[in-house]
């Protein structure tokens, strides 16, 4: 009976004890468990804090390139003023593109090129959807809407530089002002826009515009598949400075001491009238298409062109004077690692009068071998004349030595 | 011009001519390259293996990344065919013309419904298309609201490069922003197996890729029906948010890629598609 009973008891503590250590067990494997939960809960939480500061790297884009050249001219002499051969960075730009909804976009672009640093662009763009139209409404700096190769960057163009007539009416290609875009759905788009008129590289009136009324600017352009086309027009002011009226002077030199005005210790120059300042009319109206063919088992064909009818003030006439410019640009892809280009390009200053040597024709050559998806390297050759009677087929004699040799390495990112 | 500079330009447009034959010669058995859509993934590998099953001597490579990156690799010249899960847009082409002279080749090689994916558990079987945009734009976040158990909807979406994500964005959620609680996942796989873990979870991606979770049939408003993404309802249009598949390319094909394109618009390509889950074009 007091074995039973011992047995029992030693049972009864033997339980007692496997209880008590089960819920210790317990109570341990329930209290790691919930550390485990809270250090993940902790973790969690900083993926998100992580995760939401991330996220906002997404809306923040940079881009831009640099273009590297050599240029060989033959109108290069000796000396430091004549030498023309030179190694320069033609273009170094940075873009920094933040969209952090599809609202609105803020974009600031720099070039860093030939030792300055200059703002390309600067502006907001706020978009609205009604219906299946998107309106953009532009604000501060940017390009031009006015025809095709002002908006068509520089990374991209076949040749060094744009066109004779672009870089004469558009200087710098972009200005301050404001634009609104209404892109109707699938072919149609239309601009409208009021600039200060001088635009960004005006060295004159760099950031005031002299003249009341600002410079308008209207566009319209289609996509039709393989053919695109386009209209510009851009009315405006162009204000010339005058200047004040200067006085007659008489001045005499005693110049051998006498004390006597000798003949030709005179000395006398006429006065001057003042030159009030004016403003004239600054028109241009443009045209372009640009046709893409898929013929050759090399590779695209583009066909583009671009025609400009301008007036200004011409300061060497001294009158406003009609201007004229047009290109035609054909450029071949020959597979995914080559391309070659040819460009006549017209400019003539004043098409009023048929001054000889007035107008400029130039025909550029370029290839191009794309080193990689970021590498593009291009060799252009450029060959200007001026045109006795201002036609392309007019001929002429004695071919000034101003062709040019252009080698550039170019990096996009 | 000279005749000197004619005669350099002649042994420049010749020692040209030369390089180019070289590197066709050298490039001439390269491997096709395929990337783009996470969403046609599974279905571009699937042609690329049973294609090069039956051509040995051909290499296909097959990428995904999503439409947005396999569009900018097409742009930038470093894949041959680009899959997206939604069409060119109007600056893509442009970018395609400045770099290449050409506006591309679209070919569409299937068809999908856009499906929305629900756990298993989850009560609610349909939702129409202003539900859909309500709980995607943050507009509705509680289940509760659409007649099931009374706790917040987790939303999981695609990122941005996605053309999954353009697509659902024009089409469902009428152009409007995502909710910021949204969680962008990398891919639909990884979508899929979120919602499968997910009891209160929602997501969208191909049809293909539904394992382990339900579809929701989706009503166009509250008066119609609901339809699930099946072949039926799809061709006869009562799936609301269906959609093509498609191939791009620079140029028309030529060579082994118009060979490896006919295979996949033929019947036996176009059953692969059918047999990955998508819906025949032909």
């Amino acid at each position: 009976m007091k074995a039973r009973i011992f047995l029992i008891l030693i049972l009864l503590v033997i339980l007692g004890v496997s209880t008590s250590w089960a819920q210790t067990q317990e109570d341990s494997t329930e209290a790691a468990m919930q550390e485990l939960k809270d250090r993940l809960d902790g973790i969690s939480e900083n993926i998100s804090t992580l995760n939401s500061d991330v996220g906002i790297l997404k809306y923040i884009k940079v881009t831009g390139y640099i273009q590297a050249r050599y240029e060989y001219n033959d109108s290069s002499k000796y000396g430091a003023n004549l030498n023309a051969n030179n190694f320069y960075i033609r273009r170094g730009r940075i873009k920094l593109t933040v969209q952090p909804g599809t609202s609105s976009k803020y974009v600031i672009y720099f070039d860093a090129s030939k030792n300055t640093v200059s703002l390309k662009e600067a502006y907001i763009e706020l978009y609205k959807a009604v219906q299946q139209s998107n309106f953009t409404l532009t604000f501060g700096q940017f390009n031009w809407p006015f025809g095709y190769e002002i908006e068509y960057s520089s990374s991209k163009r076949d040749f060094p530089e744009r066109s004779l007539a672009e870089n004469n009416l558009f200087k710098g290609e972009r200005d301050r002002g404001a634009n609104l875009t209404l892109a109707l759905p699938k072919y149609l788009q239309l601009n409208l826009g009021i600039f200060q008129g001088y635009g960004i590289e005006n060295s004159t009136f760099a950031w005031a515009d002299p003249t009341k009324p600002k410079d308008v600017i209207a566009r319209a352009k289609t996509k039709l598949g393989m053919l695109d086309f386009g209209v510009s027009g851009y009315w405006g002011k162009n204000h010339t400075s005058g200047s004040a009226a200067v006085a007659g002077t008489t001045t005499w030199y005693d110049a051998d001491g006498d004390a006597v005005v000798d003949p030709g210790e005179i000395k006398t120059t006429a006065p001057k009238a003042a030159v009030l300042a004016r403003e004239d009319d600054k028109i241009r109206y443009g045209a372009d298409a640009q046709l893409y063919l898929d013929f050759l088992p090399i590779g695209g064909t583009g066909i583009r062109a671009e025609y400009y009818q301008a007036k200004d003030y011409n300061s060497s006439a001294k009158k406003v004077a009609n201007e004229k410019g047009w290109y035609l640009w054909l450029s071949q892809s020959i597979t995914n690692k080559f391309g070659a280009a040819t460009r006549y390009d017209y400019w003539n200053p004043n098409t009023d009068t048929n001054v000889k040597n007035d107008a400029t024709g130039t025909l550029s050559l370029a290839m191009h071998y794309f080193w990689d998806s970021y590498v593009r390297i291009t060799a252009a050759y450029d060959i200007p004349h001026k045109l006795k009677d201002n036609s392309i087929f007019s001929k002429y004699s004695g071919d000034v030595k101003d062709n040019r040799f252009t080698l550039q390495f170019q990096f996009t990112y | 011009m000279k005749r000197s500079f004619l005669k350099k330009l002649g042994l420049a447009i010749m020692g040209i001519s030369l390089f180019l034959a070289a590197y066709f010669a050298a490039y001439a058995g390269k491997a096709i390259t395929v990337k783009g859509s996470d969403t046609m993934l599974i279905l571009g590998q699937r042609w690329a293996e049973i294609y090069m099953n039956q051509n040995p001597g051909v290499t296909i490579q097959v990428t995904g990344g999503g439409s947005g990156v396999g569009i900018a690799a097409l742009i930038n010249g470093s894949t041959d065919i680009c899959e997206a899960s939604r069409s060119m847009k109007s600056s893509e082409i442009d970018k395609l013309k400045e770099r290449f002279n050409t506006i591309g080749v679209e070919i569409p090689v299937a068809r999908d419904g856009l499906s929305i994916y629900l756990n298993a558990e989850n009560k609610i079987s349909e939702l129409t298309l202003d539900q859909l945009r309500d709980i995607y734009t943050g507009k509705t976040t509680n289940w509760k609201d659409l007649g099931g158990e009374d706790t917040k909807i987790v939303l999981y979406g695609r990122e941005n490069s996605s053309g999954t994500y353009s697509y659902f964005k024009d089409n469902v959620l009428q152009g409007l922003d995502f909710a910021a609680q949204t969680q962008t996942l990398p891919g639909t796989g990884a979508i899929v197996n979120a919602v499968s873990k997910d009891k209160f979870g929602i997501g969208y991606g191909g049809a293909a890729y539904a394992k382990a979770v339900k579809y929701s049939k989706v009503k166009k408003d509250a008066t119609t029906p609901g339809y699930e993404p099946t072949l039926e309802n799809i061709k006869n249009g009562k799936y609301p948010i269906s959609r093509y598949l498609y191939w791009y390319l620079r140029n028309k094909p030529t060579g082994e890629i118009k060979k490896f394109v006919d295979f996949v618009l033929s019947p036996q390509g176009q059953e692969i598609v059918t047999k990955v889950g998508y819906f025949p074009v032909k």
